[in-house]
């Protein structure tokens, strides 16, 4: 099968799996409430698959490591950070959480200004790459110690309410954010798409990309921001899913078996919108909305990772 | 020509490289030669400007290092460094044709087809071109990153140890390419070689370097004498002489 086939088989496969999303089992009786309301569910996955999965191809393109993603800045544990705090000092009914709008200003801002400070701090000390990313998981670590200790100081009424946010779930998304972010993500997606040469020399590793004459550090400092952008919308949005950008990125990767980011980005983000919406239906129909979708696709997720380390090894 | 003026390196305190004042001729090989750790490929890296340095300045055709955009200089001088990975899916084929990535910026002419395979033939890799990079055997994947260096074109072209993982034929077959680049075509080459008899048989110039100084530059007959060898790396030289070219022997 040629590369192309591929990607559009994923294609169908991923309007397949919407058209699930948006009419599986409809209650044809208040059918206009219930499409608006499943519309509004497909276009945050939609908005998640692109978001998670053009991030986790840029990264991944940047750091030369198949294995990691941009979670390890630990923004997932500063957004858990910041929502426990905000229900902890001032309320757990505080506009701050409750008005979905304002929630997610609130996060997307604190993310992307803290991103942007660790890039400035990293970068002004140090050239490397490594350095960033270790700082990243010590953040990371110290914002999960800090979320577990206030965890603990709360009351049980506001840890039920806290505990909505630990999971990443598309049942409470709001529609009017919903547009501006599709076009926000859309046009980044095109903008990274459309310089997808200047990936696949990136992905050849420092030395070849200087070699070929790329401005590396400008490259890499403008892919990261982008990888923070994105990053912080999808979290911002719909929560911590740990596991998708892994999964994806690497489903694509074996399924295509190329470095092109000319059908690796559509391929990545096809197989995060057809795992978003199965996992999706399954928590839905299957389990009741009891199970959030983040545990589904962790579940899924950790069972890749663990695999593909074995594999590693054994080879 | 590329100009070395007064270069110095240091990672944290250790210094690398001190105070390195150099010319590069044109239309020569030039080889560096020195012990391990005499800074050689610190020296090399930072001509093509992969690593930073302290101070001083590298001047390449009239022009400063810094002063020059970076696509352009990769049209103009190239650089293969020791080691070669990538854990990318990509084909022989693939990592040669990024060679004209400076020069198209991945929009391949047709010219440019005929540029990669004539590089494939070269290095004879053309007959196995849609095989993986990771199926290969140390010597192949060598190949195939000099095939790609060939086909950037440039007027410098820099290896830092080119015939590691080589076999014999190999060696000989990449120093005479190296030689036909120079002499058919007026490339300069820059090379890193551990093998004295390799930079004395191919090279027309040598630079010697020790502890991160230059300790001289010359032709060959110049630096391959057993005194300066001696001194260069701390044992004894016998210095024949076969067919015009000096041989060293040294165990």
């Amino acid at each position: 099968m040629s590369i192309k086939k591929k990607v559009l088989l994923l294609g169908i496969l991923a309007a397949i799996s919407i058209i699930f999303v948006l009419f599986f089992d409809i209650n044809f009786e208040i059918f206009n409430y219930a499409i608006k309301k499943r519309g509004i569910k497909a276009s945050g996955i939609i908005i998640t698959a692109i978001s998670i999965g053009s991030s986790t191809v840029l990264f991944q393109t940047i750091t030369n490591n198949r294995i990691i993603t941009p979670s390890i800045f630990g923004l997932d544990s500063l957004y858990l950070l910041i929502q426990v705090l905000v229900i902890f000092l001032i309320s757990p009914t505080s506009q701050l959480v409750t008005n979905a709008n304002l929630n997610f200003v609130l996060n997307f801002s604190i993310l992307v200004i803290f991103g942007i400070g660790l890039f400035k701090i990293m970068f002004a000390r140090f050239d490397g790459l490594f350095q960033l990313l270790l700082s990243g998981i010590i953040f990371s670590t110290l914002f999960q110690s800090m979320v577990s200790v206030i965890q603990m100081l709360l009351d049980p009424a506001s840890f039920e309410y806290y505990q909505s946010f630990m999971f990443a779930s598309f049942n409470n998304l709001n529609e009017n954010l919903l547009w501006i972010l599709i076009l926000i993500v859309l046009s980044i997606f095109i903008f990274i798409f459309s310089r997808h040469q200047k990936l696949d020399v990136l992905a050849l590793g420092k030395d070849s990309a200087i070699n070929l004459g790329l401005d590396y550090q400008k490259e890499v400092l403008l892919n990261l921001t982008l990888v923070l952008i994105l990053t912080a919308v999808s979290t911002a949005l719909v929560g911590p899913i740990t596991f998708l950008g892994f999964l994806i990125v690497n489903l694509g990767l074996t399924f295509l078996n190329t470095y092109k980011h000319q059908y690796l980005l559509p391929a990545v983000i096809l197989f995060g919108i057809f795992i978003l919406s199965f996992g999706h239906i399954l928590t839905e129909q299957l389990f009741g909305v009891g199970v959030p979708i983040s545990i589904v696709i962790n579940l899924i997720g950790g069972i890749y990772f663990i695999t593909l380390l074995i594999q590693e090894n054994l080879t | 020509m590329i100009q070395v003026n007064h270069i110095t390196k240091a990672y944290s305190k250790k210094q690398v490289l001190q105070n390195v004042t150099l010319n590069i001729p044109n239309n020569k090989i030039t080889t560096i030669i020195g012990p391990n750790g005499a800074g050689k490929s610190t020296l090399l890296g930072i001509i093509a400007r992969l690593l930073t340095h302290q101070s001083g300045q590298i001047i390449i055709d009239e022009t400063q290092l810094i002063d020059w955009n970076s696509l352009d200089l990769a049209k103009k001088l190239s650089i293969l460094k020791q080691s070669n990975s990538t854990n990318i899916k990509i084909t022989i084929f693939e990592i040669v044709s990024f060679g004209r990535y400076p020069h198209t910026k991945g929009k391949l002419t047709k010219q440019d087809h005929q540029k990669i395979i004539e590089a494939l033939k070269f290095v004879d890799l053309y007959d196995i071109k849609d095989k993986y990079i990771d199926q290969l055997s140390g010597g192949q994947k060598q190949r195939a990153f000099i095939a790609a260096l060939l086909a950037q074109d440039t007027d410098y072209i820099m290896l830092d140890e080119p015939l590691n993982n080589l076999d014999m034929k190999y060696m000989v077959e990449t120093m005479q390419l190296l030689r036909k680049l120079v002499d058919q075509k007026n490339k300069t080459i820059v090379l890193v070689l551990h093998d004295i008899n390799f930079a004395a048989s191919y090279s027309d110039y040598l630079i010697a370097l020790k502890d991160g100084r230059l300790v001289r530059e010359g032709g060959v007959d110049e630096i391959v004498s057993s005194k300066l060898l001696k001194e260069i790396y701390d044992i004894e030289f016998e210095i024949i002489q076969k067919n015009n070219k000096p041989m060293c022997l040294y165990y």
